[in-house]
């Protein structure tokens, strides 16, 4: 019964079906909506030789979503109606022609009524790609046992609907790298972000949400029991760049959490939320219980943007990294040097290294200097070396020297 | 597996995703023992109904669940399914009795094939 996509009812119209969320043989309760936007609950209560009998509960949508959510049962949801009346369709079995009388719900026969506990919630869960974001993002990653992200943007007031798709590939994947680089941070590591961190710290986008641009990212790293994870851990700190907005202590404290290299990623993407959106959302949820959120408006990311771009010097780290300085030339003052672990770093010399500095295929340790940039153009990240010192050790396959 | 589907299955149906399966269900059943009658797909039962075109395949199959508990809540929900089949039989499909699909919490869609008799292997047991 009630299987078309639309079907008329006496006294209510033509309705169209929302949700089935009992189905057996057939919807046997399900939600649907008049012409006139009025949702109706059905229940599906009786069956005589020739027909069936239903009863149709005008309800609003905060009502359906209670009983939805089993926070009201579905006996008191018919018992204890907002219009304290109720249709009650009976329908032919073979045709399906229903005729309607309007019950009030204190004459509703017991034997109508669904048991005391019975829970729509029991039998019916809203799928993710029709939940709300943000909301019941904790339950999620309790569930999963994994870090859930809820990643909300935003278009420009006064300009087209929605946001420009371009803008929405690059929000996504300029926030993957920043989570990127703040988990490699995290594992102390220089140079190119490696594939295993990035396998790590991946998100995938499990749904979004319709009516909003607001996409549901979940780590793809294995489930965890208990406690923290790395992306988890990343997140929250690129949640930390995000509340400290443009506030000089916060983002001061915030970035020397996460180092310049995730500054001049974040610095790049402050440009893009300025210059494309209105608003930028984020909010983490772990299997730890853990749940932190923070956004950024459009004039916000702009401040941001312009103290960031005052601090320059906070975009360039140097580090000691030991290994073995295979190139170098003063003449057009570049170097190759190679890392015990085997990644590979090409640059500038540093001023004052001279070409009996430059001994090759010697290990030793290089002090290195890293400029991060983002090229505006392409979004790609951009990392300059230079060599600023070379201390030989030993020889390769050799004596120590010194 | 071939199967020979009744001619009245919409394109495409039973769906690609269903297979054959061997496994223990629950069916909500009017007479016991159940009879075939118990076993006929609401599409054959009452023809003449509307359905939506895009749950005419699952109306040619027909529902059983997992276990004694989710028939329960359906029927507590749904006092009307308790009225039409008040009584739970349990019993097993077998690979050659068609391609079942889980299509909700707790509830598959089984499609039988032309021929098949399923109702001998059903026991009420509630």
């Amino acid at each position: 019964m009630y299987e078309d996509e639309t079907f008329e009812l006496p006294h209510v119209g033509i309705v169209r079906t929302k949700t089935v969320y009992a189905h057996y043989d057939g919807p046997v309760l399900f939600s649907c909506e008049s012409r006139s936007g009025q949702s109706l609950l059905a229940v599906w209560v009786d069956r005589s030789e020739t027909s069936d009998s239903w009863l149709f509960l005008p309800v609003s949508n905060e009502r359906l979503q209670q009983i939805e959510e089993g926070r009201v049962s579905l006996r008191k949801a018919f018992l204890l109606g907002e219009s304290d009346s109720v249709w009650n369709m009976i329908s032919d079995l073979e045709s399906g022609l229903t005729a309607a009388t309007l019950l009030r719900s204190a004459d509703i026969p017991s034997g109508y009524l669904p048991a005391e506990d019975s829970l729509l919630s029991d039998l019916w869960q809203r799928p993710f790609a029709e939940q709300g974001p943000a909301a019941d993002i904790g339950v999620i990653a309790d569930r999963m046992m994994a870090d859930v992200v809820d990643l909300r943007l935003s278009g420009q007031a006064g300009t087209s609907p929605g946001v420009p798709s371009a803008t929405v590939g690059l929000m996504l994947s300029g926030f993957q790298r920043l989570v990127n680089v703040v988990s490699y941070k995290g594992e102390g590591l220089r140079g190119k972000v490696p594939k295993v961190i990035m396998e790590k710290s991946e998100l995938r986008v499990l749904c979004s949400y319709p009516g909003s641009l607001a996409f549901r990212l979940v780590s793809s790293a294995d489930p965890v029991l208990v406690g923290d994870t790395d992306v988890g851990r990343a997140v929250k700190s690129v949640v930390g760049l995000v509340a400290s907005k443009s506030n000089k202590e916060d983002l001061s404290r915030a970035f020397n959490e996460v180092g310049p290299r995730a500054m001049a990623n974040w610095k790049s993407l402050t440009k893009k939320i300025g210059e494309q959106l209105g608003h930028f959302e984020l909010v983490l949820a772990s299997p730890s219980g853990d749940i932190r959120g923070a956004s950024i408006t459009r004039d916000e990311a702009w401040s941001t943007f312009s103290l960031l771009n005052e601090w320059v010097d906070q975009t360039t780290e140097s580090f000691e990294v030991n290994g073995n300085l295979v190139g170098g030339d003063t003449k057009s003052a570049s170097f190759h040097f190679v890392a015990d672990d085997g990644t590979e770093f090409r640059g500038r010399l540093g001023q004052g290294l001279t070409e009996s500095s430059l001994t090759l295929n010697l290990q030793g340790t290089a002090i290195l200097q890293a400029q991060y940039d983002v090229v505006a153009a392409t979004s790609e990240e951009r990392i300059e070396y230079s060599l600023l010192e070379w201390r030989v050790r030993r020889r390769v396959g050799g004596d120590t020297d010194n | 597996m071939d199967f020979e589907w009744p001619a009245h299955y919409p394109h495409a149906c039973p769906p690609a995703d269903a297979c054959p399966r061997d496994m223990e269900v629950y069916r909500a059943v009017s007479t016991d023992p159940p009879e075939d009658d118990s076993f006929v797909s609401a599409r054959v039962q009452y023809p003449r109904r509307p359905v939506a075109e895009n749950r005419m395949c699952q109306s040619c199959g027909i529902s059983v669940v997992r276990t004694l508990a989710h028939l329960q809540r359906l029927w507590n929900a749904a006092p009307g399914l308790q009225k039409a089949f008040p009584l739970a039989a349990k019993g097993a499909i077998r690979p050659g009795q068609g391609v079942c699909m889980d299509t909700g919490p707790g509830h598959v869609t089984w499609w039988i094939p032309e021929g098949v008799s399923v109702c001998g292997q059903f026991e009420v047991v509630m």
